[in-house]
């Protein structure tokens, strides 16, 4: 499967958002890498949301995180903790 | 002085029943829901997450399918076109998925082992391996990280800050390779996908561990479905498996 999405333009200006954030070194990797396993069309509305509020990274960084952790230890709570947090998130979006 | 030996009589020792009713009524239900608690699987947790999302709209409905996307990659799974879907307007979708669905997903897989005998085609080629397209080696580079096509090995140039795990630039270069057996009548390519877990990266002054270990693992994709999956070391074809989905 050839690599396609380290081509996207939505990717590199995610990166070059990821960069300039304050996320730690790490972090910044890790989001990176996870978003270059992505085709461009499905980052255009990363790119958005990172664009229009750079909250958003960190946010997505640590929800990231969370997600990896709750599926690795298989943690059926912490997911449901996770989806009750991207809720509030989404609210407080639509006020 | 009481023995402990003794241990307690048949009348101080409570039944499951009599222990429960000392509880207190919540406790005995955190711990029933605690023990009962299903385990997370990741195709029912996307599939739970969407249903949660999904009654967002505007901008909040844009953002759920970001979310949406982080789980799929978070799961690493083909979730990620399905998590798209979610931010258009008219997603075409079930509301939640089905068992069979969910069992459709699963890779079903039989692995099949062939040992590659001296002289036979494969054995003992030189491999040599090269990026499918240049913008990977480019950003390898910007990150200080050398590739090495005999070895199938990535070395990072300098240190790094403090904290760098190298295990998280491995779906960077997955699947970015192509795979060249050096053939008497010239060079046959394959495109190849890379086993992550078995690219290594090189790190000046961090271990004898991973400056040590030579070995990747490629997988070759065949028309009729089926994988070859390689093993080289040293440059060279050690050995294969072939991968087969069941039908």
């Amino acid at each position: 499967m050839p690599l396609q999405i380290l081509k996207g333009k939505n990717f590199q200006k995610i990166k070059e958002l990821i960069l300039k954030s304050n996320l730690p070194f790490v972090d910044q990797n890790e989001l990176i890498a996870a978003f270059a396993r992505t085709n461009n069309l499905s980052l255009k509305g990363v790119l958005k949301l990172f664009t229009e509020d750079n909250l958003w990274i960190k946010r997505i960084s640590e929800n990231y995180k969370a997600k990896r952790e709750a599926l690795t230890t298989g943690n059926y709570s912490m997911w449901q903790k996770i989806v009750k947090e991207e809720e509030s998130q989404l609210q407080e979006l639509e006020r | 002085m009481k023995s402990f030996e003794a241990g307690p009589s048949p009348e101080q020792i409570k039944s499951e029943e009599e222990m429960a009713s000392d509880l207190p009524k919540e406790e005995v239900l955190e711990v029933r829901e605690q023990v009962e608690e299903p385990e997370l699987k990741p195709e029912q947790a996307f599939a739970n997450e969407r249903g949660a999302l999904e009654r967002f709209s505007g901008k909040a409905k844009k953002a759920a399918g970001v979310l949406l996307l982080v789980s799929a990659l978070s799961i690493g799974s083909g979730l990620i076109s399905e998590a798209r879907a979610q931010e258009e307007e008219n997603p075409k979708k079930p509301d939640t998925l089905s068992a069979e669905q969910i069992e459709k997903r699963k890779p079903a897989k039989e692995l099949i082992f062939k040992e590659f005998k001296a002289g036979e085609k494969e054995n003992g080629h030189d491999v040599k391996m090269e990026f499918l397209d240049n913008e990977v080696e480019t950003t390898l580079k910007e990150q200080n990280i050398q590739f090495n096509e005999k070895e199938g090995s990535f070395t990072l140039l300098n240190e790094g800050e403090k904290g760098f795990d190298p295990e998280k630039m491995l779906p960077i270069v997955k699947g970015a390779l192509t795979l060249k057996f050096q053939e008497n009548n010239g060079v046959r390519t394959e495109k190849v996908e890379v086993s992550t877990e078995k690219i290594v990266f090189i790190i000046p002054g961090q271990g004898v561990n991973s400056t040590t270990r030579k070995i990747i693992k490629i997988k070759s994709y065949n028309s009729d479905g089926s994988a070859d999956i390689f093993t080289i070391s040293d440059g060279k074809v050690a050995g294969a498996i072939t991968e087969k989905p069941t039908k």
